[in-house]
């Protein structure tokens, strides 16, 4: 009796545990077919930039397929799909041997998991926007008592859902903050930060605990120090 | 009565004796002329080459293969065959494929063959093949491989050389068209029409009928 119940038990524990699979599932016989133009912010053709296809977030594990651009930023190419695993497409992923630090990164992402995904997807054009080193220093005048600010910006690697209106891609995932409180212990905050040309650098601060107020500085060439006084 | 009945089973044995004495006529073929050729086992080293623009003729490196095959005289001239082959490929460059590492490919057909003795040493053979083939594809973070299946038509040509009764060594080469099922309009051609040729070597060993 006592064998017939560990059996049973046994027996039990696998079929739950091949209910459940971590492993990424490829599909078979069938593939994706990736196709882009690649651009700068200037419209000028991009070549020798990686791209790759992985089944989450991150740009380094789970590699389903990779190529780089061609003459003209063409990108054509072949990928593996899978049947429990989402596809994001990378451009410039950093985790890249080829990964330009001149750009910024761009990921597609469609995080279904199904059986019948389309074998081509097109992207069509896809900018890539140049990168510039902004140092942001901000001062506490000595008749202010505090200062507490917050500095949006945008990150270097950029999310597009492919899904937008089932999967949206929030903005928290495409912008990171700075939060620091400047009072006498500390008079001033000084951060350099590498940031996409065109995009808006936002400060929310707040002055002796008064009312929220915010500014917003636009990247560009021309700016790469941002000096503030509150 | 008795007698007619006594005179057909006299003659149904001495028709029967007649045709056990019966030799067949030595054919060409045979290598000792009292033992027709029954059955003869081949094995054989191969080396895989893509020799088209798809897959597997431009993005694997293909190690050497080997196959096992048993083929049987319905003449003294033609064979019908089964054949087992099998070899790996490493992939050499992902971009139109997928992040494949390697490669294993199995294939199980039938073949149909016309042998021909040149004369007591050297003879010749060609087939024409049909196989079932399966690729098993290692991905690199992926513990199972996945497959994908396709159907090899192929023709083969072989030169062998006899040392005795029993043993064979032969040449060969084997162009065919293998013809895989991957999903993908755009890259159909690419992908899964694939023209091959394996060139090899190999060893035969010849069984005979007992009696001849």
């Amino acid at each position: 009796m006592k064998k017939i119940y560990v059996a049973v038990i046994a027996v039990l524990s696998l079929s739950f545990s091949s209910c459940y699979n971590d492993d990424v599932l490829i599909t078979e016989n069938k593939r994706m077919a990736v196709y882009a133009t690649l651009l700068d912010s200037n419209n000028l053709a991009l070549q020798d930039i990686p791209v790759n296809v992985t089944t989450n977030f991150s740009d380094s594990y789970n590699i389903l397929g990779a190529s780089s651009s061609k003459a003209l930023g063409k990108v054509d190419f072949i990928s593996l799909i899978s049947y429990n695993r989402g596809i994001v497409v990378n451009f410039n992923p950093s985790s890249s041997e080829n990964h330009n630090s001149n750009f910024t990164s761009l990921s597609y992402v469609d995080p279904r998991e199904i059986m019948d995904r389309a074998e081509k997807l097109d992207l069509e054009l896809v900018q890539l926007g140049a990168i510039q080193d902004v140092n942001i220093s901000i001062d506490r005048l000595p008749e202010t008592d505090s200062v507490e600010f917050q500095i949006q910006y945008y990150n270097t690697r950029q999310f597009i859902s492919l899904d937008e209106e089932n999967n949206p891609i929030g903005k928290y995932q495409n912008t990171s903050n700075t939060y620091e409180r400047l009072d006498e212990e500390m008079t001033s905050f000084q951060n350099s930060y590498r940031l996409p040309v065109g995009s808006p650098i936002k400060i929310f601060y707040t002055v002796n605990d008064e009312a929220e107020k915010d500014t917003t500085i636009t990247v560009n060439s021309a700016n790469s120090i941002i000096d503030l006084e509150f | 009565m008795k007698k007619l009945l006594l005179l057909v089973f006299i003659l149904s044995i001495s028709v029967g004796n007649s045709q056990t004495e019966i030799q067949p006529n030595p054919h060409k073929n045979w290598y000792e002329p009292e033992d027709s050729e029954t059955v003869f086992f081949g094995l054989s080293f191969y080396f895989p080459n893509g020799i088209g623009d798809s897959s597997l003729g431009n993005d694997y490196s293909f190690d050497a293969g080997i196959q096992f095959e048993v083929n049987v005289f319905i003449t003294p001239q033609f064979v019908a065959g089964v054949y087992g082959k099998w070899h790996e490929g490493e992939v050499t460059n992902i971009e139109k494929i997928g992040n494949i590492s390697d490669s294993n490919f199995s294939e199980y057909g039938l073949s149909l063959g016309y042998y021909q003795a040149i004369n007591r040493q050297f003879n010749y053979m060609i087939t024409a093949g049909i196989g079932a083939v399966t690729l098993n594809n290692t991905v690199p973070f992926s513990p199972d491989s996945f497959r994908e299946n396709g159907t090899s038509y192929k023709v083969k040509g072989e030169l062998g050389y006899r040392f005795n009764q029993t043993i064979a060594i032969f040449a060969k080469v084997s162009p065919y068209y293998l013809n895989l099922d991957i999903e993908n309009d755009a890259y159909d051609s690419y992908l899964n029409k694939h023209f091959l040729i394996d060139l090899g070597f190999g060893l035969r060993v010849h069984l005979h009928n007992p009696n001849g």
